[in-house]
């Protein structure tokens, strides 16, 4: 149906003009009732075949609470499958890792940002964080992206200008040069902002592997909430997909996130920097707006479908065992 | 709740269900510069569903990009 491209560069496909995208979805959908992945009921008026599987996956896979899912035909030539977005669209929970971090300081000054790292990007199929990675993320994203640069830059060079340089010998400044002038006039740059948010705060050092982690922590077992954090993560299946909320196409997604990880304190930078995003971006549990998906899975086959139930059927339970293990690291310093 | 049918009924109902059209990326003739590629990518993609879209670029080489 979908000859290679013989002389063509590899990425080009000759396709049937004859293939549509209700065809191939009707195929799908065939195959998979074929397959006794889901009972066929009676179709609803205005069903596509999209809508039509998409009801039939949810019915046969239900979701776990307080998530929601939609899903759309993808179609490509002859080729279709049905693209689930799972989101878990809930108010964050906050937990203060400040006790914790103390703890894990005395063993390593890196261990408590290596650990944030991991779990940042081992929850996020799942439960994803909202850390101070995140934060610096969106203080660049929101308060000093490529206009404000070209806008500093600009501002710069005029006052350069002013002072008598000939216009013809200015040129476009390096970042070090305006940000010297900036805080010259007592403005804010983006290294001041992210003082706030230093790495040590949730990246390793570039010569830490996972394996430097889990040793550093399997030293930190009598840290309550240790323990049972090295078993979930030792059980909890890797997700492929990375997240990637400030990089979404056409500007930032809402990160969605289910629990902050802050340092707590009146003027914590996490929360601020998170509530600051939900005013941007909207409330993701209160209405439709672009949320950043915790899986986006694309069901063309039987296997597919029975792996992306196979997820929904476990997230249920592991979101409540992250929040577990979450909410007892949060209280390391209540019981010390 | 909806009523369960057999994989016939399920056959027929999809049978049914008009055809149609989705624009299509065809590219004939393997002399056409890189330029009138570009330009055909571009048409192309206007009228292509996001996920195809999204789809669609990950396949494409980067200098190929619209």
């Amino acid at each position: 149906m979908v000859p290679g491209a013989g002389g063509l560069l590899p990425p080009f496909l000759i396709t049937s003009p004859k293939v549509s995208g209700v065809h191939a979805m009707a195929e799908l959908t065939r195959h998979l009732a074929q397959c006794g992945q889901f009972q066929p009921t009676a179709p609803r008026e205005g069903d596509d075949p999209a809508t039509y599987l998409f009801r039939h996956f949810i019915r046969a896979c239900p979701l776990p609470e307080g998530t929601r899912a939609w899903g759309g035909a993808e179609v490509w030539g002859s080729e279709a499958s049905l693209r689930v977005c799972v989101v878990a669209p809930e108010p964050p929970v906050a937990h203060d890792f400040s006790v914790l971090k103390a703890a894990l300081d005395r063993r390593s000054p890196h261990l408590f940002g290596a650990l944030v790292a991991e779990l940042a990007e081992r929850l996020a199929p799942y439960a994803p964080l909202f850390t101070a990675g995140d934060t610096a993320a969106a203080v660049t994203l929101v308060h000093f992206d490529d206009d404000w640069h070209n806008d500093a830059a600009n501002a710069f060079m005029e006052s350069l200008e002013e002072a008598g340089h000939n216009p013809a010998e200015i040129d476009y400044p390096e970042c070090e040069e305006v940000y010297a002038w900036l805080r010259e006039q007592g403005e804010p740059t983006p290294e001041d902002a992210l003082e706030r948010c230093p790495r040590e705060l949730y990246a390793a050092p570039r010569d830490w592997t996972q394996g430097t982690l889990f040793r550093g922590l399997e030293g930190c077992r009598d840290v309550p909430g240790i323990p049972e954090l090295l078993e979930l993560l030792v059980r909890l299946p890797v997700m492929p997909m990375k997240r990637d909320w400030a990089d979404w196409e056409g500007g930032p997604t809402h990160p969605c996130a289910s629990h902050l990880i802050t340092l707590g304190g009146a003027d914590d930078p996490v929360t601020e920097m998170h509530d600051e995003l939900v005013r941007l971006l909207g409330h993701a549990y209160e209405e439709q707006c672009d949320l950043e998906p915790l899986h986006v899975a694309g069901i063309d086959s039987a296997a597919a479908w029975q792996e992306t139930g196979g997820y929904l059927a476990g997230l249920g339970a592991r979101r409540g065992e992250i929040a577990r293990v979450l909410a007892a690291l949060g209280r390391v310093g209540e019981r010390e | 709740m909806d009523a369960p049918i057999s994989l016939e009924d399920l056959d027929a109902w999809l049978n049914t269900l008009n055809d149609l059209p989705h624009p299509v990326l065809t590219l004939r003739s393997p002399t056409r510069t890189l330029r009138r590629c570009q330009e055909a990518l571009g048409h192309a993609l206007q009228g292509m569903r996001l996920g195809a879209d999204e789809r669609l670029l990950r396949l494409l080489p980067p200098p190929l990009l619209p």
